[in-house]
Order: structure tokens, then sequence, then C-alpha cells
């Protein structure tokens, strides 16, 4: 024991050395800052309403091209010529729900960023003047606008149907919820931009509600908002060069690649092409690639969306038009439905058409709208209803219901049915335990 | 939380001078006696050269000196009388003498070393302030020096590692000249962070992550590739968490230490070498019998049979490419070329007892088998030793090295090369010109810089404290230029990605060995590290540069872009440790860490891992056979961990831009402020040893892991917002395997000396529990984690009878995503199997004769896992994989009537990737090399010459895989690659480039 006390003595000056180490270990300050992530309080102030509401924005954007890029190839907007595995289902008729995560999340992620900013906007924002704001009826628009595309293009609108926005607990529920949610936030949406003057918003907020009661079989309201439409009236989802982001995804995979193409489409019938549908025949001008990525279709390259920042329109005067068509031809009044569209044939300076039967009077609607809506992600609804309805209201019509002749290599025979919507993703499926052995996700 | 670590460590304090006051106080005073010298010489057994840098100690003192360049050296201060004299070589046998000294005198010892796979006595780095004797330590440790990589052609860390290191498996994707390898010890034992060891050179860590760069390259670069093999005095590679824990958090995937050379005393001693050599790629196709080309009943006619066997024999058109290219085919009609590849290194070492030196240099330049693909290289090291007094040793040890790489578009893209080049007129250059590919100009250009300064102080006999300081700074700058007239961007673009990493090393160790009793050693260990790791990246591109011959930097496009990201991380920790030794033949140890991280959550705290290990020298009982030499038997347990990602646990909204440009915000991450490390514990259990003096030796090892709290990119409900994936620690992963290693000297002659090699392991992976989630890893090749399946593995809905032949043969399983009829017989319906290597074994063996010629050899194997077969998924509908040469017609046309169901899902138009997914086994002749040493009299002005010819990679064994090569595959290591964003590597065929075989002529010069 001494022996042992002479040696610490002897060496007692290491001690304090070495114990000043492990403090200068211990000590050291370890907390980092990484610049690049906004937290969550960031958000609650007045000068994030603008990035707030861009942020809707953009976020709508992105899921829209994506939905209009996935229903071209599985309806019969285009045909496929792209090497995507999903390509190929699509084109077979089959949409899995583990193949559209990402769509399903996009539409999800611009429905719930809308109707949660319009919360944030009007409850936790101090200084900020909800009502009669420019912003909050642009909020309620996009919000709107996402339950639109939710209603159409999916089979199931998966919302909390107790929260009018935002939400949790979210369930399965019919389209018409989604509908119904539309016509509520787009209702919203037209009070706001009436009180802030925004004849724009009003606008696009009149033909979102238009369309959400052709969603519903509401053929008096939906005259009702589309008639305050003029034909000219556009309202476009923003796409830019300006970042990857807000790239137009339909220009990519048909400019960059060769994902898809309009060959041996009805829109190929068109020589030269109705300016509606414009495309390039590239084996005849020799002027991009001839065969598409898959390397055997001919490439036929649409040219509605000529560079990257390319805006797709989401409601149009010419589509109220043809809203208005179709609701005449439900009434039977077949010269009334004849003239609507004709007035969308004059707007692109096209010869009138003519009908003389009922029959005739709805090929030629759907070939309009067709045409008229082609590459915007609307064709898919639109051959659903009509095939819903094609066995009940409107027998013996023959549309083009997107039954292209199946690829030549159908991975599952036992499905014959082409798929007319879009399924509940498979993420959604495996974390929403509202949702679990539902129709939904069977 | 970190104020919570600084209090932490305050707390514990008292507990450190506690037991540092216990150990200081067992300390034994030294005695002054009369004193002699020895001096010796160390030469090697079989070749005769001598060994420069061996330890020769006094046994049971500290006193110790290293022999000099002329293999000579001299210890001083040698008590007169008997004296045990012991010398200590890293791969070479521990030798111990006797030799009586007299006081004032100069006693004479030489030794003579035998090559040795497992030496017990030799000294391996824990994480401790000092080295320990392997057979202190309870868990395995694998050993290379640069005696076992002296002969063979290695250039790069990888491929020291490949087949030398039992229990890492290295996964090369060397198509291209600087391509990295990935390199994985004991399995996949996380799902979302990476599985990369923790790379130190010379007590310095290095950021050992991939330089970010785009998928037009399909191949990385990896900062370890630019430590020069020539450099390596050895490497040490420490597997799992059982033998990592005192590295803490981020360790748990392994630690491979690299120690490079050191001076001597002597005059100047200097080497060098030059490699010249060529690099060809033969056949290019997949490589296919008879027996699975179609016959003519089944490809529908002779001649497109014979196609078929044409294909087969003359390769897909880079072989050949006059037919199918008649527009961008040279002249000679191959687009492949003998790459030229010349080494040069340069290095000289020397000193005094006080100061020494080692000095290097090299430049390397390297063609690949495609122009303009190739990689010039250069770099230099200087590692300085300073000892002002004998208690105090300091060491400085930096290097800079450079490198410029040109790749060429490959894999995954559609402008790769191969892919073009397969496809014939099918792929996507106009006028099936491939070689308009070829004017995309893809460079990189790398600097890496490391240094730092370890300083060793063993102010009194067994108190050894050691301090690193180091700086590990990467640069990677690459460029993709598509230039103006490119036939996919007439009006050109340009990318440039810059990443920028500075790794900041503070390790800080001390040690107090004690003697407690006649026979008890106590070893108590103490320290404190801080790592801190910056890394900056900016990525700007610019695209329509308007005419020919314009300026292409660019900010003199049209339109462009651009992206920052900054990351900072700081991670911190201490440890303690006893050691307690029972008559120099029972070692236990019990150890513990705590460590603090910058990416923890906020609620989280500390991260404890412990540590216990024991080992057991059963051999040095009396009653052991005299035959066998030493048998160690040990066991270990242990804990390490792995940190989630900088924002993993915080809530964070992303800035994005819309509306034209203008600022917007987008959810990102939901969340976790509870987030922590996962935790991999490990227990080892295992023996080795050698036998008949030392002329066989053994190791075996079995390892069972478990990774709790694994982190799990948990899916968030996307209704409610957040799409991205949560990590939470909600996960269990499993893997257990075996490790074997034998080494005999078959023949041990004079003037013929002959050693076999042989080393295997095993891994078994299980991901036991992924709270409910299943992550595709690669959605495109069926690859995926899910429950209660390897790590990761390939799924997808198998055909029920491959074997039924006609017209509805095609019956399929369900897609197995929670169908009853995949959970009921997964093995029959959805599950393939792994998807990275099972197994692994490499066989080395290297016959001397006459002491100058020698024949070394390495092979290689991996196999035990699956790989899908992309390239030949989607060059079958382009009518040109041989497999399905006329097959694809007849099935496209419904003909399918003596077709079986496999081969009409194999050659359909969308064949599933799983239906293309096939057994990967191989064996590789990793290289072959002929030495021989030139008589000392015909050049007796240097003290060694020796010329050698190799041959890397001449030929492949892969039976079951009809691929083009099972090594050459998707990087995974590639940004974004992973679906799910996670850490798991995978491996997936997608017209990658083959590996080349190199012919290497090198002359070796040391005067």
């Amino acid at each position: 024991m001494i022996r042992t006390i002479r040696y610490i003595r002897r060496y007692d000056r290491l001690t304090p050395l070495l114990l000043a180490g492990v403090m200068a270990v211990a000590g050291c300050d370890f907390n980092v800052q990484n610049p690049g992530a906004i937290l969550e309080s960031d958000l609650n102030t007045i000068e994030a309403v603008n990035a707030i509401v861009t942020g809707m924005s953009s976020d709508f954007s992105e899921e829209y091209d994506g939905t209009a890029f996935v229903i071209a190839r599985a309806s019969d907007d285009m045909a496929g010529s792209g090497s995507y595995n999903t390509t190929n289902f699509y084109r077979m008729g089959i949409i899995q729900a583990e193949d559209v995560d990402g769509i399903w999340e996009g539409v999800q992620r611009a429905r719930w960023v809308a109707e949660d900013g319009i919360r944030r906007l009007r409850d936790d924002i101090e200084g900020y003047a909800f009502d009669g704001n420019r912003l909050t009826a642009r909020a309620y628009l996009f919000a709107g606008l996402s339950n639109r595309v939710i209603g159409e293009s999916f089979c199931f609108g998966v919302v909390s149907a107790s929260a009018p926005l935002g939400g949790g607990n979210e369930t399965a529920q019919p389209n018409s919820e989604a509908f119904q949610r539309a016509l509520n936030l787009l209702q919203s949406a037209v009070t706001q931009a009436t009180s802030a003057g925004d004849d724009d918003l009003l606008m696009a907020a009149r033909g979102g509600r238009a369309q959400a009661y052709v969603g519903l079989g509401d053929w008096t309201n939906a005259v009702a908002e589309a008639a305050q439409v003029p034909t000219d009236f556009v309202y476009e989802a923003i796409y830019s060069d300006n970042s990857g982001r807000e790239n137009n995804e339909m220009w990519e995979e048909t400019h960059q690649r060769e994902e898809m193409s309009a060959f041996d489409t009805y829109i190929a019938s068109f020589d030269p092409p109705d300016p509606r549908a414009p495309y390039t025949n590239c084996p005849q001008t020799m002027t991009c690639n001839v065969s598409g990525a898959d390397g055997i279709t001919p490439y036929w390259r649409q040219e509605k969306y000529p560079d990257r920042g390319s805006n797709i329109p989401v409601v149009k005067g010419t589509e109220m038009r043809l809203i208005e068509a179709e609701a005449a031809l439900r009434n039977n009044d077949m010269v009334g439905g004849m003239n609507k569209m004709n007035e969308v044939r004059d707007f692109f300076e096209l010869a009138d058409l003519t009908a003389t039967t009922m029959d005739e009077a709805w090929v030629h609607l759907d070939h309009e709208r067709h045409l008229t809506l082609w590459l915007e992600g609307r064709r898919m609804h639109d051959l659903r209803r009509w095939d819903e309805e094609n066995r009940g209201i409107l027998p013996g019509v023959q549309f083009l219901r997107g039954e292209l002749p199946l690829a030549d290599d159908n991975l599952d025979p036992s499905i014959s049915k082409r798929a007319a919507c879009i399924p509940v993703s498979f993420s959604e499926c495996l974390s929403n335990k509202n949702l679990t052995g539902t129709s939904a996700c069977q | 939380m970190y104020r919570r670590f600084v209090n932490s460590v305050g707390r514990r304090l008292p507990l450190l001078a506690g037991a540092l006051a216990l150990a200081l106080g067992t300390a034994l005073p030294a005695s002054a006696q009369q004193t002699g010298s020895v001096r010796g010489t160390v030469t090697d057994a079989v070749t005769g050269n001598r060994l420069v840098g061996v330890r020769a100690e006094v046994v049971g003192t500290t006193n110790q000196a290293r022999s000099g360049n002329d293999g000579t050296f001299q210890l001083q201060d040698v008590p007169a009388g008997q004296v045990r004299i012991r010398v200590l070589a890293v791969g070479y046998s521990a030798l111990t003498r006797t030799v009586e000294v007299g006081a004032n005198q100069l006693a004479t010892l030489d030794f003579t070393l035998r090559r040795v796979a497992i030496e017990l006595d030799e000294l391996v780095v824990t994480g401790t302030a000092g080295e320990v004797r392997r057979r202190e330590i309870g868990n395995a440790v694998s050993n290379i020096s640069a005696a076992d990589i002296e002969v063979a052609p290695v250039g790069s860390l990888d491929e020291v590692l490949k087949g030398r290191a039992v229990g890492a498996v290295v996964m090369g994707s060397f198509g291209q000249v600087g391509g990295a390898s990935t390199i994985q010890l004991r399995g996949t034992s996380s799902v979302m962070m990476s599985n990369t060891p923790l790379i130190y050179v010379d007590g310095v860590r290095l950021n050992s992550n991939f330089a970010p760069q785009s998928d037009e390259v399909g191949n990385s670069i990896n900062p370890s590739q630019d430590i020069n093999p020539e450099d390596i005095e050895r490497v040490e590679v420490v597997k799992g968490a059982a033998a990592t824990t005192l590295y803490g958090t981020e360790a748990s995937a392994g630690v491979i230490q690299i120690f490079t050379k050191r001076g001597t005393s002597g005059a100047p001693a200097w080497s060098f070498s030059m490699e010249q050599g060529v690099k060809t790629l033969g056949h290019v196709g997949p490589k296919v019998g008879d027996d699975i080309l179609p016959t003519a009943d089944e490809a529908g006619s002779a001649e497109l049979a014979q196609l078929a066997q044409d294909y087969a024999a003359t390769g897909l058109f880079l072989n050949d490419c006059r037919e199918a290219d008649p527009e961008g085919c040279p002249s000679d009609g191959s687009f492949l070329r003998n790459g030229h590849k010349q080494r040069y290194n340069l290095s000289v070492r020397g000193g005094t007892d006080q100061t020494n030196y080692f000095i290097s240099g090299r430049w390397t330049s390297e063609e690949g088998v495609i122009a303009p693909q190739g990689s010039d290289e250069w770099g230099v090291r200087g590692n300085f030793g300073f000892k002002p007094v004998p208690s105090l040793d300091i060491r400085y040890n930096s290097s800079y090295s450079h490198r410029d790489i040109k790749w060429i578009p490959d894999g995954d893209n559609a402008e790769g090369f191969l892919l073009n080049a397969f496809r014939r007129e099918n792929g996507y250059t106009p006028a099936d010109n491939d070689a308009l590919i070829l004017d995309m100009r893809l460079n990189q250009s790398v600097d890496h810089f490391v240094t730092g300064v370890q300083t060793s102080w063993v102010p009194i006999p067994g108190f050894r404290q050691r301090l690193n300081v180091g700086l590990d700074w990467q640069r990677s700058e690459y460029s993709e230029e598509r230039p103006f007239g490119y036939f996919r961007v007439p009006a050109g673009d340009r990318e440039n990605d810059t990443y920028q990493s500075r790794n900041l090393t503070f390790d800080y160790a001390g040690t107090w060995e004690a003697r407690l009793g006649a026979n008890v050693v106590s070893n108590f260990s103490w320290g404190g590290q801080v790592y801190e790791q910056q890394t900056r990246r900016l990525n700007a591109f610019g695209e329509d540069f308007g005419l020919p011959g314009a300026k292409k930097d660019i900010d003199a496009a049209a339109l462009t872009s651009a992206a920052e990201g900054i990351v900072d991380l700081t991670s911190g920790g201490f440890f303690f440790q006893e050691m307690v030794g029972i008559w120099d033949q029972l070692f236990l140890t019990a150890g513990i860490r705590w460590d603090g991280f910058s990416t923890f959550g906020e609620d989280f705290g500390l991260a404890a891992y412990p540590k216990f290990s024991a080992s057991y020298l059963i051999s040095d009982n009396g009653f052991w056979p005299v035959w066998w030499d030493e048998l160690k038997l040990r066991s270990a347990v242990g804990w390490s961990g792995r940190a989630p990602g900088t924002f993993d646990a915080t809530r964070t909204w992303d800035a994005i831009a819309g509306d034209d440009g203008n600022s917007g915000v987008t959810p990102s991450n939901p969340g976790d402020p509870g987030l922590g490390p996962e935790k991999t514990r490990e227990f080892e259990i295992g023996a080795e040893g050698t036998m008949f003096g030392g002329r066989a030796s053994f190791e075996y090892t079995y390892y069972a892991q478990k990774t709790f709290d694994a982190l799990v990119g948990v899916q968030q409900v996307p209704s409610q917002g957040f799409v991205s994936q949560q990590l939470r620690n909600v996960g269990t992963i499993r893997n257990r395997g075996h490790e074997v290693a034998l080494n005999v000297v078959a023949i041990a002659m004079p003037k013929l000396d002959w050693e076999l090699g042989l080393r295997y392991g095993n891994n078994k992976s299980n991901a036991e529990n992924l709270g409910g989630e299943i992550l595709p890893i690669r959605g495109s090749a069926a690859v995926d984690v899910r429950e209660g399946f390897p790590v990761p593995a390939l799924f997808g809905p198998k055909l029920k009878d491959p074997t039924a032949v006609g017209d509805g043969a095609i019956d399929r399983c369900s897609v197995p995503d929670n169908r009853a009829e995949f959970d009921s017989d997964p093995d029959a319906c959805g599950y393939l199997g792994p998807n990275m290597p099972v197994w692994s074994y490499g066989i080395s063996t290297r016959l001397t004769l006459n002491r100058r010629v020698t024949l070394d050899a390495l092979g290689e194997g991996q196999g035990g896992h699956y790989i899908s077969l992309g390239t030949a998924r989607q060059t079958v509908r382009r009518n040109v994989w041989p497999e399905c040469v006329g097959v694809r017609q007849r099935v496209r046309a419904g003909d399918v009537g003596n077709l079986t169901a496999e081969q009409q899902a194999l050659c359909a138009n969308a064949p599933t990737f799983i239906d293309w997914g096939r057994k990967a086994n191989f064996f590789r002749l990793r290289h072959v090399t002929l030495s021989y040493r030139l008589p000392e009299r015909w050049l007796p002005q240097f003290k060694n010459i020796t010329v050698s010819v190799s041959g890397k990679n001449l030929f492949l064994i892969a039976p079951d895989f009809r691929g083009l090569d099972p090594e050459a595959v998707e990087d995974p290591n590639q940004a974004g690659s992973n679906s799910s964003g996670a850490g798991v590597g995978f491996r997936y065929s997608y017209y990658n480039m083959p590996v080349p075989r190199d012919i290497v002529f090198k002359i070796r010069a040391d005067f």
C-alpha cells in the first residue's frame, strides 16, 4: 500500500493530464447545425405564407403530370413504346397496387398539403388576413382540385370523412366522397376568390366544381358551373425548366426518352394531326428517334408539351362546352349537344361536325373529349364512367373504351378486365390499418 | 442531448479516477544492473531475403528494437547473463532464442523466420492504447501482411482483401478501370444504414462512403482505392460487433485497419518497381452451351438455331461489330482494345534510432478495354518517426493522391454502351451507330489527402498513452458532358458534381498494465474519441450551348440549375476496458463504451456498448501433444451500433421551387425524437492454432449477430401527408455463419517450398422483424427485404411447373405480396433465394524453387445467391439473346407447341425479373504470378531484383449463370439506386461491363 501511494505521488502529475484529456473529449460541443431542413415551427410565421402556398402549387403540379403519364399509358391516349415494367402492365390493362405507390403518395400529399395548409393559414399564422386573401383562394383551389383528381382517377377516395381539412383516421371512401369534398373546398375557393377579386381563380374554381359535379353525375349543377367559364379560359398546372422538380414529366418521357407513342392510336388517324393533339411521325420526318424505347414500336412523338416547361391544362373552357354538350345529349338534345361540340371546334378553327342519330352524336362526343383533353390525365375517367353507364344509361353506344389489343404476352391470363381506375397504393394499404381487409385493399 | 452527454461523463469521472488510482497502485518498479548488447540479422526462411522492420525484444521487458534496412537489429542495455530474445514480424512466425550477454559486450543472435498464417504472439490493434498479442484477444482478427501480397499483382485495397480475408466478401464491379468494389464483413447487418466497414489508415478514420456520381457510369469510386498497396505494411480486418465495441457507433459493419510502412534505421534503402501490361476482354456475351441454346425445332428453323449458335460463339457485337453496327464500328471490326497498363513505384526508407522516414511515390496509368475509358493516378506518401526520448514515439504520416478517370456510359441507362451495342438496331442510337455514345465525356478527378500524428508515450513501464489526431480530406469532381451535336441532346449539356469531405479524428487512449500477483496481469484501458465529418456537395447543370465550339462551361449554357448539399456530423464517446491475464494462458476482458452522436434524437441520450471476451491457450498445458504447437480457444460477445442519418430524428420540410421558380415547401421527414442507433450484438466462439512446427495452421469461428432496434424505414400513411419513410428502431436482423482458414506448408525443403491456403466463410442472414414493412431494394430486379427471408432476396411470381409444355403451360403463383398462396409455400411460389453471396472462399498456393522462383496463385469463389439477369430480359425482345433466338418469335406468334413453360416465360416479350433470376455461383482465378529473383552476383549493387509475370482474372467458372459475368452488376453504391433509400446492397445484372483479364510484367529492384 505504501508502495502504491509512493507511485501515485511520483506520477501524480499524470492523473490531471489524463483527466484533462477525458474532459476535453467530453466537453466538446457536439451540437451540429445542418442547413437545408425546414422545421415545423418555421412555417408558422407570416413570412412563410407565400412559400406554403407555392408548395401547394408545386406539389399539385408534381403529381398532376405523373397521374397523366399513368393514365395516358393505361388508357387509349397513347401506345406503350417503352421498357418500363409498368408500361407493359398498363398496356395490358393491369394496374397493380404495388406499382402506383408514387402516384398515390403524390396525389395524397398534394391534397394534404393544401388542406393542412389552409388550416395552418387560418389557425397558426399570426397576422395573416385569411378571408378575402388571394392566397387563401388559391389554397382552397388546390385542395379542391386535388380531391377532384382523386375522385376521377382512383378507385377509392381515402380521406378522413370527419375532418374537412387535413385529417387523421383516414378511411376508404367511395369516389363520390372525394368529389363532394372537392365541391366543398372549391366553393370556399369561389367565395375567397370573389372576395379577393381574382377572376382567374374564380373561374378555375367554378370549372373544378363542374368537373366534380360530372363525377357525381349531377348534370344540372355541372352545366350551371360550366356555363360561367368562357371557352377560351384555361387554368394550368405550372411547369418550368427552372428545376428538375418543376419539369413536365410528360415531356421527359416522350422527348427525353420514348416511353409512349401516338402510333396506332385514335390520335394517329389524323394526318395532319388535329391541332388539339399534335404529334411528330418520327419514322417519316426522321427528326427524332424512329422507334420507341422498346426498340419495336414506331415512335410518334407527342408535341402537345414540346418542352419541359409546358404547362398542363387543369380546367379549361373547351371542356366546359363539352360538359354542356354531354348534358344536352343526356337530355336527348342532339342538336344542342352538337352545337356545343362545334363551339369547341370553332375555337380550334376546325370544321363543324354533324350527326343524324344520337349514337353518332355520342361517338362524336367521345372523340371530341378524347382530342380536347388528350394527355391531360382525364381519359380514364371518361372510359370508366361511360363503361359503367354503357351497362345502363347508354346501351348500344360503341366507344373507344380503351380496349386496345392486349400486348402479346399477357402475364396473367386470368386478368381479363382492363383497369379503369388506379387502385389504392400498396403503401397506403400497408400503413393505413383502417384499410386492412376492406375492398380498397383486396 | 449533448449537455446530457457532458454531464454523463462528469458523473463517471470519479469512477475513472478511482480505477486509475487502483491501476497505478499496482505498478512495479524497474531496477538497474550491468548490461550488454545483442545484434542479429533476420531473414526469410524460404527466400533468404533480409526482413526489414522486424521487432526484436528482450522477453519480459519493454526493451526492443527494429531491424534496419539490412535486416539487422541491435538491442542496447540488455541485462548481462542468459537472456531470451524474441523477434516478431507481421506475417511471420515469432521466434524466441536464448543468448548469453556479457557486461559491456556485444552478443550475436541471428533469426530465420517462416511465413505463417497465424502467430499467437503477433501484435494486433484492438482500439486500446497499445498493441496486444493475438493470444490475448477473444475474437477473430484477419491479418494480411505485406509478405502476403508482395508477389501478387494487387492494385487496390479491395484486391488485397479478395480471397485473403476470411469473412470478408468483396463484390466487384471492375468492368471499368477505376471502379470500386463493395466490401462487406459478415453479411448485411443493417437494412437501412451503410454496411461498409470503417476504414482507418495509420489511426486516421477515413470517410469510406462512395463518392457521388451519375448513374451514367454504372461504376463508382471509393476512397480506399487511393491507398497504394505497395505502401501497406499490414491490414487488420476486425469483423464483427464482438470485436469492434471500442470503435463505437458506426462500427458494427466491422473495421479495417491499414498500417503503412514506416521508416527504419540505417542508410537509405530504395525500392523501385515497374509494371507493364495489357487489359483485355474476350468474348462478351452469354457463355452458354448447346444444352441451353434452342434446337432447330425450338427455334422454328435451322437458320435461326444456327444464328443462336453464332451469337453465342461470337458474342453480342462488341468483339465483332461489323455486321451489327456498320457505321460506328471501328475499322478493325471490334469496339474492344487491349488496354495498356503501366505502374511505377519508388520508395525510400531509412533513418536512425531517433528519427526515421519512409517516402514513396507512384504513378499509374491504365486504359480500359473500350476507348477512351481509363485512369491516370499518382500519389506520394511521407511517413516520419521521431523518438526524442525512449518513452515517446511520435509518427507523422501523410499521403496525397490524385486520380483522373475517364468513364464510358455503362449499366442501366439509355445511353449505356453495352445496352445499345447488344440491342443492335433496336437501341437508342440513330442508324445503330453506337460509337456516338462514346462522344459523351464522363470525367472524374479525385484528390485525397490523409495526414495524422500518432503519439505514443510510455512514461513508466506498463503505462502507455496514445493520441491520434488526423485529417482525411477528399474531393471528387465528376463532370458529364454531351457535346454540341450529341445525338440525344443536340444543343449539348454539361453537369458538374463536386463532392468534398473532411473527416477529423481525435483519438486518445491509455493503458495501464500491472502485475497483480505472480501469475496475474491486469491491463486497464480507457480512452475517448471525437470524430467530425463535413461533406459538401455542389451540383451544377447547364444545357443548350448554342453553337459548336462554344465555351462549354456550365455558365455558358442557356439553361442552368444548381443544387447544394451540406452535412455535418459529430460523434464522440469514451470507453473503459479491463483485461486480466492469468498464467499468460487465460485472458478475460470486459469493457464498455458510451457514445453520443449528433444525429440521435433529442430524447435519446447516450448509447452504451458493452463487451466481454475470453481466450484460453489450452496448448500451454502439460498434457498437450508436442506436435500440436499451439491452440487458442476464444469466445467474445460485444455490442456495436450505427447511427441514423442527419435529419432522421427531426420533423422537417424541404425547400422546393414551384410556380416557375418561386420558393415553396413540401413535407419531408416525419421525425422521431426517440430515434437512436441500431445496436448489433455479436457472439462468436472459435479456435486457432498451429501444428507440426508451424507447418500447418488453422482458424475457425462461429458467429451469431443480432441487430436489434434495427433502423427500418417505416412507411407513413400517405393520406396523412408525409409520404417518405420514417426511420424507426423497430427491426431485428440476424446473421450467423462459420469462418474457416487453413494453411499448410506441404513441402519445406531448402530448395523447394510449397504452401497451400484455404479460407472459407458463410453467412446466413434473416430479416426477423421489419415492423411489418416490406423494403423494396430494387424494384426492377425483384429484390426486396422481407420478414423471414435473407437480406435481401429475390421475390416474384414463379412458374409453378417450368417443365410443362405447350399452350397454357405458363401457370404462375400470384405476386407475393401478403397473398395467401405465397405465405403458404414461399419457396415454391414467390421466393427465389438470397441476392447477396452466402458463401465465399479463397484458395491460394505458393511454390518456391531454389529460393528464387516463385509461383503464386489465388482463386476466389462466391455463391449461394441469385441475380436477376436484366440484360437477358431486355435483350430477348430484340431477338439477339442466343437462348431465345427464334423461340421469342414463336412465343410472340402464339406457336408454343413444343416449348416448355420456362422457355415461353424467358423468351416472352416482357419476361418477369424472377424468370431471369439465376444462381450466381462462380469461381474466378484472381491471379497467377511467376516470379524470379535474379542472382545477386549479376547486379551486385542491388540487394534484390525480381522479375515476374502475372495473369489476373484469367478464367471464370459460373455454370448456372447464363449471363455475362456474375461480378458485372449494377453498382449498389450509386446514390439513389435503392428503391427505399436503404443501405442494403444488391446484385443486379443490367448491361454491365464484364471483368477484363490483365497480363502484367513487373520488375522490382531494391538497392
